[in-house]
């Protein structure tokens, strides 16, 4: 597989999209680094979501974007433009925060056209509504924050921060407030907003399927550092060391043998080739849905299986290591201690780089 | 913000050429010849009007080119402008204050641009000003006190050592005593080793923690012995200081559990207190001679009506807790020394108490016992106030928690909510120490030496003298200071938000609740005589001697009393407001900007908060008395002393308020383009609106309470209702003391009430002040 494979870019519909570019970005706190030489460049109109887990850096950079943060090594363009000194009142970026940071003490509508009067744009009031519109709460202006359910205050912080057509929107963890139906719901039109209006967006994210499912690019991001730029695609099946492997989806690590040609898991050898890949002992990447139950194959034994409704995941001890695997649910659970055979289908496998 | 750069400079030039740069006497704007004019014969002035002219034009420049020229021009500017009127001494006059902060402003402004200063224009050239506030009005006449108490010319520890060397200050050998106090207090400094060392030995200590708790405590103890068979103001201060604060502290902790935990009604415990209130009313009402025949009647009419208002009380079930939120506001509005002198009708020699209630013919309890008494009436609500916010602010779930593992109620208290309080209660006794160190008014009213007296006493004759105790004075309040700083630093800030404690607070043991309702009537009983003597006060023609009722005193009040009231609520309203935007700036600079100085505002600004009041009134005088700044004598003085007096009180509760505010907030505003002074004004402000209020009324009572600083600084034109008072007590007019002062308290009480009122209309939580 290659890299053309993946999802298409977003075609750049919008001409003000513009491309955001992080060189050696570097943030200490004191004598902590949160974010360690950062490079990075996002392309206009993509939506690139920064993923790691947390205390990893991934806001810190996002802050920096949006000058929340000031940088203490590096230089940050927006535009082509060296945006490093900009305070953030300076910079043509809007941001959507966690707690949304709806102003509780005005109405919806002057939330959003907050900014515009600010800026005291005479059309404040109707792009307000139009922005409004545009995230479906048409008709809600008049109404205090307070009085919209969590995904509703969630529309009005995008709309406040849409309705500034920034050169850069940015997302911090937006829906990490919301429940997990609701939470489905609104990344789809966060992610339709954006493709629409072709807008260069940054996301920040803990949750690897949000970020999946939303991104053009992933930044999979640990203790500050950058361990890869990445298509989601790139991520799942490609990932650049045992860091993202884990941490981008369910991951088996078996130690097994490779020689170019076959690779082995104990007494069991599948032919498979992988370009650049080390040889001899190696450890391999193989997903849950990569492997299956079977007559014969590598052996081992149940060691717990949870029933969690279509599928049943089970843990199982090999001589690779440890095992997860989730088939569809059968009509019997197989017991602990269960003896059985794992076979290995070659496309859900990936040799990590040594 | 681009106008701000055109305007500043405009108006410096205004002021340049058309106000008068120097005074001739002490009243501003009297006509003096403007800096224009004085071009000619001072060519210094070229600097500014230079610097003046060249940041307007170069204003029309643009940012990256016009940055740092103007830079060079406005501080160059704005350091000849200062150096010269610092150094040339002359009074200065509104022409040369408003262009050096003019120069300030766009210095500011361009530090900001430049990128020197990370921080937008409105942040850097306000904490320029504040800065230079905090230097002039608070490090300078600091620096003043300091410098004359070490000398002024030279370094001299002369008037220390004269001063420490006084017996009037310490002295621990008193020869006319039969006993040798010495030995005492080496015979307690033994006790203390000895009592050390066994308990270290029978705890089975480490050898270093025994000898360092022996030393500990012999220190201690000796310590203590020698301030309590000494004698001077150094000995009577401290003792004062930890006494008041000891029992304060205490009778607050009561008062905060009662007032959390009480359910149980208080009204059986007011059938005493309000039964005798009636009768003294009745009394009174029976003293002219018109209603002389009547008094059986009155009496009877006031006790019944007494027990009536008990048992109402008692058939609604209004809990102590109830009444704890009224007199916690008491202090607020009184001034701590007309406790003290409302205390001389119940304890002189003709006093209720003394005479009426012990038949003593004494006034042994005024002097230092009285000063105490008034004292821990004055500073326990203050005490309760912060230990009422810990016991509310402890979290239910903990309580809860231990008595589901089977702890008792008792057991709670001992093992949860004590080890919980203990910092609070550190917090109230250091907070009480540094304002029983400061009072000025008891004991000028009550008699005694002690620190701050001695200060005001000295000052005339003595200076140095005075400037010795002031900084004696100052070093304990700036100690106990930074101790409660240090230990609150080590504590969770957050126990003391404003936020609703989860899970049910566990009920007080039963024998403990009856007790302390008990104790709690006792101080309801006393305070509720205090008020009341100051109102009998006001209305009999001479407390003790004559308790007839007459309106005498209340009449006396339009003589020339009225005039310095209202004299007093000018001062007091024009203070306010800027307290208030002082404040919020401060607040909001040190609280949500990161920026170089910051350190040096939140220390200034922190410290002027522990600086005595009568130290602060000494450094004024020695500081504002000539020179460039010379300004007693004037109105303004007191309004720049009530400024920055009652500015750490404002700074404390707004940054408690901001530290509510969600910080994304403000982050929101940011990233909308909003400048920090447009995220101040629109989302800032009308968040804590309620709290600017009460900061705002609160600054104004304050100022009307003050006495302090104030003794220091009034003149014959400009006089306070706290000083008018004190004089009155001093020439013994009770009476008319009497009467003014109740003019003022029920005045403060209707303002706090309105207050309450207004604030609870808009909505917001419970006006949040951290006194």
């Amino acid at each position: 597989m290659t890299a053309t494979q993946s999802r298409p870019q977003t075609s750049v519909s919008n001409p003000q999209a513009a491309p955001v570019k992080l060189e050696g970005v570097t943030k200490r706190f004191g004598k902590t680094t949160a974010v360690q030489s950062a490079n990075l460049e996002v392309q206009p109109g993509t939506l690139v979501t920064l993923l790691g887990p947390s205390g990893c850096g991934k806001t810190t950079i996002l802050r920096m974007i949006a000058g929340l943060e000031t940088i203490t090594e590096g230089k940050l363009s927006i535009d082509h433009e060296d945006v490093t000194q900009l305070s953030a009142a300076q910079r043509d970026v809007t941001m959507v925060f966690q707690s949304y940071a709806l102003f509780p003490h005005l109405s919806v509508l002057e939330n959003v056209a907050y900014g515009l009067r600010v800026a005291r744009r005479p059309d404040a009031a109707e792009a307000a509504e139009e922005a409004l519109k545009l995230v479906g709460l048409g008709g809600y202006g008049s109404r205090a924050p307070s009085q919209l359910s969590g995904g509703q205050q969630q529309r009005v912080a995008l709309a406040r921060a849409l309705v500034m057509k920034p050169k850069v929107l940015l997302f911090d963890e937006p829906l990490s407030n919301l429940d997990a139906k609701l939470r489905r719901q609104m990344r789809n039109e966060i992610r339709a907003i954006q493709q629409q209006l072709g807008i260069t967006a940054v996301y920040v994210t803990h949750d690897q399927a949000e970020a999946l499912a939303i991104s053009d690019v992933v930044v999979v991001m640990s203790a500050g550092k950058i361990e890869q730029i990445g298509t989601p695609e790139d991520l799942y099946r490609r990932p650049a060391n045992a860091f993202v492997a884990d941490f981008v989806g369910e991951a088996n690590l078996l130690q097994g043998t490779y020689d170019g040609q076959k690779l082995g898991f104990g007494n069991v050898f599948l032919p498979y080739t992988q370009p650049g890949a080390p040889t001899g002992d190696v450890r391999v990447l193989v997903r849950p849905e990569s492997i299956s139950f079977s007559e014969r194959g590598l052996a081992g034994r149940i060691t717990s299986g949870a029933y969690l409704g279509a599928m049943t995941e089970y843990t199982i001890e090999t001589s690779a290591g440890d095992v997860l695997i989730a088939p569809p649910s059968e009509a019997t659970i197989l017991p602990n201690g269960s003896d059985i055979h794992l076979d290995f289908r070659s496309n859900g496998l990936y040799i990590l780089p040594a | 913000m681009q106008i701000a750069l055109l305007l500043w400079p405009l108006l410096g030039l205004l002021a340049f050429c058309a106000l008068p740069w120097v005074r001739e006497g002490r009243a501003f704007l009297a006509g003096g010849p403007s800096g224009l004019g004085l071009l000619g014969t001072l060519p210094v002035l070229w600097v500014p009007l230079a610097a003046l002219v060249a940041t307007l034009a170069l204003s029309f420049l643009g940012r990256a080119t016009r940055a740092p020229p103007t830079l060079a021009a406005a501080l160059t500017g704005f350091l000849v402008t200062a150096f010269f009127i610092v150094f040339r001494n002359e009074p200065a006059d509104l022409g040369a204050l408003i262009t050096a902060l003019a120069l300030l402003s766009v210095t500011g402004m361009a530090l900001s641009d430049t990128g020197i200063i990370k921080a937008d224009r409105f942040i850097a050239s306000s904490t320029l000003w504040v800065g230079l506030f905090l230097i002039l009005f608070v490090m300078f006449p600091l620096y003043k006190v300091l410098r004359n108490a070490f000398g002024e010319t030279g370094f001299s520890l002369e008037a220390f050592r004269s001063v420490l060397s006084s017996p009037a200050f310490f002295v621990l050998e008193n020869e006319t005593t039969a006993r040798s106090e010495a030995t005492l207090a080496l015979i307690a400094t033994v006790i203390g080793a000895v009592a050390g060392l066994g308990l270290s030995l029978w705890r089975k200590r480490p050898v270093w923690a025994t000898v360092r708790n022996t030393v500990l405590a012999a220190l201690g103890v000796g310590i203590f012995a020698a301030l309590y068979f000494g004698f001077g103001a150094l000995r009577n201060s401290v003792l004062l200081a930890v006494s008041v604060a000891t029992a304060a502290t205490a009778l607050a902790l009561a008062f905060a559990l009662l007032g959390t935990r009480s359910r149980v009604p208080f009204g059986p415990y007011l059938f005493v207190p309000l039964a005798l209130a009636g009768y003294a009313i009745g009394s009174l009402a029976s003293s002219t001679p018109q209603t002389a025949g009547l008094g059986i009647v009155f009496k009877a009419v006031g006790v019944l009506a007494g027990v009536g208002l008990a048992w109402w009380l008692t058939r609604r079930r209004i809990t102590a807790g109830k009444l704890l939120g009224v007199f916690s506001l008491l202090p607020i509005i009184t001034p701590p020394f007309v406790i003290g002198f409302a205390l001389i009708f119940l304890l002189g020699r003709q006093g209720l108490i003394t005479s009426g209630i012990l038949g003593l013919d004494t006034d042994a309890l005024l002097g230092p016992l009285g000063v105490g008494i008034a004292q821990t009436l004055a500073y326990t609500p203050i005490a309760y106030l912060v230990l009422v916010g810990v016991v509310q602010s402890l979290n239910g779930t903990l309580e809860e928690a231990a008595v589901t593992l089977g702890a008792g109620r008792w057991h709670v208290l001992k093992t949860v909510i004590w080890p919980l309080v203990r910092p609070g209660l550190a917090n109230a006794f250091l907070l009480t120490i540094i304002e029983s160190l400061a009072d000025f008014g008891n004991p000028f009213v009550m008699g005694g030496s002690f620190l701050a007296t001695q200060v005001y006493f000295s000052v005339e004759f003595n200076p140095a003298e005075a400037s010795v105790y002031g900084t004696v004075l100052l070093a304990l309040s700036v100690s106990a200071f930074l101790a409660q700083q240090a230990w609150l630093g080590r504590t969770s800030f957050t126990t003391i938000t404003g936020k609703p404690a989860l899970g049910m607070v566990t009920p007080l043991p039963a024998v403990l609740e009856r007790v302390l309702l008990f104790v709690f009537m006792i101080w309801v009983l006393f305070v509720g005589a205090v008020y009341g003597s100051m109102f009998f006060g006001a209305l009999v023609k001479l407390w003790g001697f004559d308790n007839t009722f007459t309106t005498e005193h209340i009449r006396n009040l339009s003589v020339g009393s009225l005039g310095v009231f209202f004299n007093t609520l000018k001062i007091a309203a024009i203070s306010s407001l800027p307290v208030l935007i002082l404040s919020v700036v401060i607040a909001y600079l040190i609280t949500r900007q990161k920026f170089f100085g910051r350190g040096f505002i939140e220390l200034g600004s922190l410290l002027s908060f522990a600086v005595p009041g009568t130290v602060i009134g000494i450094g004024y005088i020695l500081a504002l008395n000539s020179g460039f700044a010379y300004m007693t004598g004037t109105m303004l003085i007191l309004v720049v002393a009530f400024i920055f007096r009652n500015m750490p009180v404002g700074i404390r509760s707004s940054v408690a308020n901001l530290r509510q505010i969600d910080p994304a907030l403000e982050e929101a505003s940011t990233t909308l383009r909003a400048g920090s002074l447009t995220t101040l004004w629109r989302v800032v402000m009308p968040l804590i609106r309620p709290a600017l209020i009460s900061a705002l009324i609160f600054a104004f009572v304050r100022a009307m309470t003050a006495i302090s600083q104030i003794i220091f600084l009034i003149s014959p034109d400009h006089k306070v209702v706290t000083s008018e008072v004190l004089s009155m007590v001093e020439r013994g007019q009770l009476g008319d003391a009497a009467a003014l002062s109740a003019l003022l308290v029920f005045t403060l009480a209707v303002v706090i009430a309105l207050m309450t009122w207004g604030v609870g209309r808009m909505g917001g939580s419970k006006a949040g002040v951290n006194v």
